[in-house]
């Protein structure tokens, strides 16, 4: 609201970097491996326990499960590979961006979408670390606005240490200490 | 709740100042009333689901009207109770610049409220108040909707003094640089303008045009089977056979027709005169007045409601018009704050205090309103871009053809002829919606203020200033790429608002314009 503030108008005139131009860094090359693993882990002890029921002797499945169960087995096997195939494709695209007042993050392979967060309008900071992204050394950024819990920004897939690095920048940053 | 009487008084700054002196204060008596009316209304939603199996058994317990008469009294017995001992463990106290409610009679609560943090003071007079001029204050915080607070009954004067009292201590901690200037104007901030009112044509109007109805079937929604019951009743009562009025096989295919027409309008008259009664029960008396800093809303017929809004916490405008409102010329103007973290945000838009709405008032009252709101906007003087038509043929493929290829499988068996042309003309009307709804779609954006016109019959524009903005999202997908088209998604405290199928480059423009703007623009969003 003071006048000294409004003096920032030269530093963002003087720089050119409009949203297009931007350089973008890409995640960590952990994250691809780490979801493709993810995802195969997690289909194959589907299969396996389908495959189990159906095989195992200690007590009777019922006739329909016999008749069908194959067909549950495709459908996860075809879900795993799409979901694999998707992350081998996908997850290079993702990518973020910090500027001096916003932070952005592209991603989508048949939609793509990039989310600029202006930093001023951050509410609170989050690091999530599931225990797989802890064995990795990885973690996601959440950036939460007034604009709800379904429009948090996130960042996954970064080295834990430039997670804490960059939340500080953000919380280190004027516009959330003075104005936030 | 008349405006007439809103003067400052010495006699109420003093209440006021007496009720600050940090002792713990009781509240009158009537209060009993409130919370034995509340505990039933807590009791009714409870047990809702309660009502069907009670219906079963009405016959059984018809035949024992005794036992009905102990169980009323005792049910009833128990609410006065539970209100007396809510009214004697309340207690309230006022310090300069915070308050304190302990309440709860198993649960106990003990709420600790400083001034500066409360977003919204709501005024609400429930009709059983009225004889003795009481109001229930209702203190929105930003926050939790836990930490809502009330103060169940004060002397209406009383409170609308303390209400003052609250936001001028809440905006002069807010604004330190501008606490003299506050206090100079602390005399003016009772100094109401009254921007708008609507009388009894205006709310017949709204009736007419916003089916309220629900209001309605909400309320009756225990009563529906003996409704029913009666009207078979009524009929045989006066010789109507029901029957045969609807029989295909006894009358020409005319004569039916006239008769399900007939019904159709009967029906259609009931529902829009209750939802002409609805309009009036929530809007009467509506007033929208202005004070330094924010907007007052008063109306409703049983219950009074009051609810205020700071001005700097409006988000957008919506000035919503339906296809009957079109024919009108009327529309409704709405003024949306943040939703988040709002304590009845699944409440209906009447009660609802995240949206401050204007019922049917004319688009010159509506402008002059917006206008009013946020003096720079130019909402009228704008001319809106299209969208490109890509976005028809993302309908068309998307849902026409879909629709008329499902409707053809599913008739062509029977009919080759009858299929092609049900499924044609199917596609033809879904066609022409989203020709329609093309034409609606259409966005302009000045240095400050983004401006979004849409809708499909009626026609809807929203109008937020930029640097509101709590994020920009640009959309592409592969296939509008190669065009050079993007969707704009924006999000806002009051939630998002998306523009499909715009040039990328107008997308890009916009959101480097938004965040251009917050580099230098420093003002907060509330």
């Amino acid at each position: 609201m003071s006048i000294e503030l409004r003096s920032n108008q030269q530093v963002e005139l003087s720089g050119t970097c409009k949203v297009e131009d931007m350089v973008l860094h890409s995640l960590s090359p952990k994250y691809r491996s780490l979801n493709i693993i993810i995802s195969l882990v997690i289909g194959f002890v589907m299969v396996a326990i389908i495959l189990l029921l159906a095989i195992q002797p200690l007590f009777s499945m019922p006739q329909k499960y016999l008749d069908y169960y194959y067909i549950a087995v495709m459908a996860i096997t075809f879900l795993t590979l799409w979901s694999v195939l998707h992350s081998y494709f996908a997850d290079p695209k993702k990518k973020y961006a910090i500027r001096e007042f916003d932070v952005h993050f592209q991603s989508g392979l048949l939609f793509s979408s990039t989310v600029s967060q202006p930093i001023m309008r951050i509410q609170h900071i989050e690091i999530e670390r599931g225990p797989i992204e802890r064995s990795a050394g990885l973690a996601t950024l959440q950036v939460y606005s007034a604009g709800g819990a379904n429009h948090a920004f996130e960042i996954p897939g970064l080295v834990y240490e430039k997670a804490i690095e960059l939340r500080q920048f953000i919380l280190n940053h004027k516009d959330v200490s003075q104005n936030g | 709740m008349d405006n007439s009487d809103f003067s400052q008084n010495n006699e109420d700054s003093q209440q006021v100042a007496e009720l600050q002196n940090g002792e713990w204060n009781k509240l009158s008596p009537i209060s009993i009333v409130y919370f034995a009316v509340r505990s039933i209304f807590d009791f009714a939603t409870t047990f809702f689901y309660l009502i069907p199996v009670l219906a079963i058994n009405f016959n059984k317990i018809k035949e024992q009207p005794l036992i009905i008469v102990v169980v009323a009294a005792c049910i009833l017995i128990i609410f006065i109770v539970m209100g007396v001992l809510n009214y004697w463990f309340y207690r309230f106290r006022v310090g300069s610049d915070r308050i304190e409610i302990k309440q709860g009679i198993f649960k106990k609560s003990h709420i600790d409220l400083p001034f500066a943090r409360i977003q919204n003071v709501k005024l609400s007079q429930p009709l059983y108040y009225r004889i003795n001029d009481y109001s229930c204050i209702e203190l929105d915080t930003a926050g939790s909707a836990k930490q809502e607070a009330k103060i169940v009954a004060l002397k209406t004067d009383l409170a609308k003094q303390f209400r003052i009292k609250i936001l001028e201590t809440a905006t002069e901690s807010k604004s330190d640089a501008f606490s003299s200037i506050a206090s100079a104007d602390a005399g003016a901030a009772s100094n109401e303008v009254i921007l708008n009112h609507r009388s009894m044509r205006d709310l017949v109007i709204h009736g007419l045009t916003n089916n309220r109805i629900w209001i309605f079937l909400g309320a009756l929604a225990p009563f529906y089977g003996s409704i029913s019951d009666f009207l078979s009743q009524f009929f045989e009562s006066i010789g109507f056979d029901a029957e045969a009025y609807f029989s295909i096989e006894t009358q020409a295919w005319w004569e039916f027709g006239l008769h399900v027409l007939s019904v159709a309008m009967l029906i259609m008259l009931v529902v829009v005169s209750f939802s002409v009664v609805g309009a009036i029960l929530m809007f009467y008396k509506y007033t929208l007045s202005k004070t330094k800093d924010r907007y007052i809303r008063r109306s409703g017929l049983l219950t009074k409601h009051e609810v205020s809004m700071k001005l700097s916490r409006i988000q957008i405008m919506v000035q919503a018009q339906d296809w009957l409102d079109v024919l009108l010329g009327r529309v409704n103007l709405s003024f949306e704050q943040n939703t988040s973290g709002v304590a009845n945000a699944n409440k209906s838009d009447g009660q609802m205090s995240n949206k401050l709405l204007v019922p049917s008032v004319t688009i010159p009252e509506s402008l002059a309103l917006m206008k009013n709101a946020m003096p720079s906007q130019t909402l009228a003087e704008q001319v809106f871009k299209p969208i490109s038509k890509r976005y028809i043929l993302r309908g068309l493929l998307l849902i026409a053809l879909p629709v008329g290829g499902l409707l053809f499988t599913a008739i062509f068996r029977n009919d080759l002829y009858v299929a092609a042309s049900v499924a044609c003309s199917a596609f033809v009307f879904i066609g022409a919606i989203l020709v329609i709804r093309w034409k609606r779609w259409g966005y302009s954006y000045d240095k400050e203020y983004f401006y979004i016109r849409r809708g499909l019959f009626g026609v809807n524009y929203y109008c937020f200033p930029m640097y509101k903005v709590q994020q920009a999202q640009f959309k592409q997908s592969i296939f509008i790429r190669p065009y050079q088209l993007a969707s704009l998604k924006v999000v806002l405290a009051s939630g998002a608002k998306l523009v499909p199928y715009m040039p990328a480059s107008d997308v890009k423009n916009i959101i480097n314009c938004i965040l251009d703007q917050l580099v230098i623009d420093k003002r907060s969003w509330m």
